[in-house]
């Protein structure tokens, strides 16, 4: 594709552009480790009623879609089961020896061509501790890609789509390996960040981590991209599965 | 503030570094699925003054460079493809290469420097990365830390005008498994207990090099900090002295 050229104005304008993405995202990982979720939604994802009704909030195992799923999973079942531990703990208030540590590195950043919207993705090694009844902590390593698009509205630019594609989830100071090569994803797993993403408006694997990345989700942003299309969103609408999948995570024993 | 440039310049440059940090994390995130091919191709400059340098050493010209990142490590992912088919045949028909392993490597501390001329970039980082893969001939899951820094030189392709990679330099500093063992201690053992096994290596093979090594070493108990690869300082052009993988400095010196 030839180079599309650009007025020093315009140029600065682009390079603006792009830090402001990067600075959301940064401050984003501020107020996770505040657990200041609702104040993350009102503020950092977008405004406009239309645009809300097709946000979305995905992760190995689908999408919540809308605004109002999105804020019943990630502020009000969340907040239910802090309220949970707070109680089986015997706590005077929620969150009293949680921890949310979720850094970004690896910023990949592109601006449309048209101005209009942004595409990023990051990786991230994260952890969370979760205080335990019995006095102690469940640490919980959350290693993942982290996706995003990003809508310029009248205010700055906002989150629209966001996916947190888990790599590696194990308990702190344990070995990898072991935990089972196959894990259960269903709704049903034990698995504690499986649990938490609880059942989303979409459900479907996005990412199975058992093939490493060989699924390629989500893929990095396009390089020079005209205008935001269905076709690349972080959305669902986006998602994209190999084109060859053959056998699936277990199967094929069969041969003999 | 490079005042001496005119505002123009200073807004290419300042585009131009952005585009090292998205040039940098679109390879570690095709790195991270074994798809040096894309990487190579696409992202590096086909030149004979290309270079890829690690503690064995430096290969010089995108013969070898290619030869040492592409067929040196795809034999690897096809022998382990080779030894996994077998006992889980559903990766039968599956890309053998991300099936090796999910290297990320990502990015953090980068210090940037645009030359002067507008024609290249230079460009450090320190990368905790990690490396794990779920399936593996073991039957066991394995996720390792490991610590490197990056040193990065990054001209414009004169063919197609997109900034593109001339040299990379790796410093690995730790290897070992995520939080799970204390790596200093495994040296101390590995130094006083003449029955205790190696350690592990820090490539899979000595590659073939113009400039043999050792450069920078993993970290050991005998060995004080080391120091190859600095932040890059303000530079006019790119030059025999301004550059990494230089086999010049002391630090490069055959060790006695």
């Amino acid at each position: 594709m030839e180079q599309k050229k650009f007025t020093d104005e315009e140029q600065i304008r682009r390079i603006w552009d792009v830090e402001d993405v990067k600075t959301l995202m940064h401050k984003r990982v501020f107020l996770q480790t505040g657990d200041r979720r609702a104040e993350e939604l009102a503020t950092m994802w977008v405004s406009d009623p239309e645009l809300q009704k097709t946000a979305s909030y995905g992760s190995n195992w689908g999408y919540y879609v809308g605004m109002d799923e999105i804020t019943k999973y990630y502020v009000t079942n969340h907040a239910a089961a802090l309220e949970e531990q707070a109680k089986a703990n015997g706590a005077a208030e929620i969150n009293l020896g949680n921890m949310y540590a979720h850094p970004l590195t690896t910023g990949l950043v592109e601006l449309a061509l048209d101005g209009k919207t942004a595409k990023g993705i990051w990786y991230t090694i994260g952890n969370e501790a979760m205080a335990l009844s019995d006095g102690t902590s469940h640490v919980q390593w959350m290693l993942g890609k982290v996706a995003a698009d990003f809508v310029r509205e009248a205010d700055g630019w906002k989150i629209w789509h966001l996916v947190v594609s888990i790599d590696v989830d194990c308990e702190a100071g344990h070995n990898y390996g072991e935990y089972p090569v196959y894990e259960d994803w269903s709704a049903n797993s034990s698995n504690p960040v499986r649990k938490e993403f609880g059942t989303p408006t979409v459900e479907m694997l996005t990412h199975d981590v058992t093939f490493n990345w060989w699924d390629d989700y989500p893929p990095m942003p396009p390089k020079n991209y005209e205008t935001f299309t269905d076709e690349i969103s972080y959305g669902p609408e986006g998602y994209k599965p190999p084109e060859v999948v053959g056998m699936r995570a277990g199967e094929g024993r069969n041969y003999q | 503030m490079k005042k001496h440039l005119s505002l123009s310049q200073r807004i290419h440059n300042a585009g131009l570094s952005q585009e090292a940090e998205n040039v940098k994390a679109r390879h570690q995130y095709l790195h991270a699925r074994c798809d040096g091919a894309t990487e190579y191709d696409q992202l590096w400059v086909h030149t004979d003054d290309c270079g890829w340098g690690h503690f064995f050493g430096c290969m010089v010209g995108f013969d070898q460079v290619w030869h040492g990142n592409i067929i040196d490590y795809e034999c690897m992912g096809m022998q382990r493809f080779l030894s996994m088919i077998d006992i889980y045949p559903e990766i039968g028909g599956k890309d053998c290469r991300p099936l090796m392993e999910c290297s990320v490597h990502t990015l953090t501390c980068d210090v940037i420097e645009v030359a002067d001329d507008g024609k290249s970039v230079r460009a450090s980082f320190v990368t905790p990365g990690a490396i794990n893969s779920t399936l593996d001939p073991d039957q066991e899951k394995w996720c390792h830390i490991m610590w490197e820094r990056y040193g990065s030189d990054f001209v414009i392709d004169e063919t197609d005008g997109k900034l593109k990679y001339l040299n990379e330099q790796v410093c690995p500093d730790i290897m070992s498994d995520l939080d799970y063992r204390d790596w200093a201690n495994e040296e101390y053992v590995r130094r006083t207990d003449p029955n205790a096994p190696p350690s592990p290596p820090v490539t899979a093979g000595m590659p073939h090099v113009k400039y043999p090594g050792p450069w920078h070493q993993p970290y050991s108990l005998l060995q004080p900090p080391q120091h190859d690869v600095m932040w890059p300082e303000p530079y006019e052009t790119l030059d025999a002295e301004h550059r990494y993988n230089n086999p010049n400095i002391p630090e490069h010196q055959p060790k006695k």
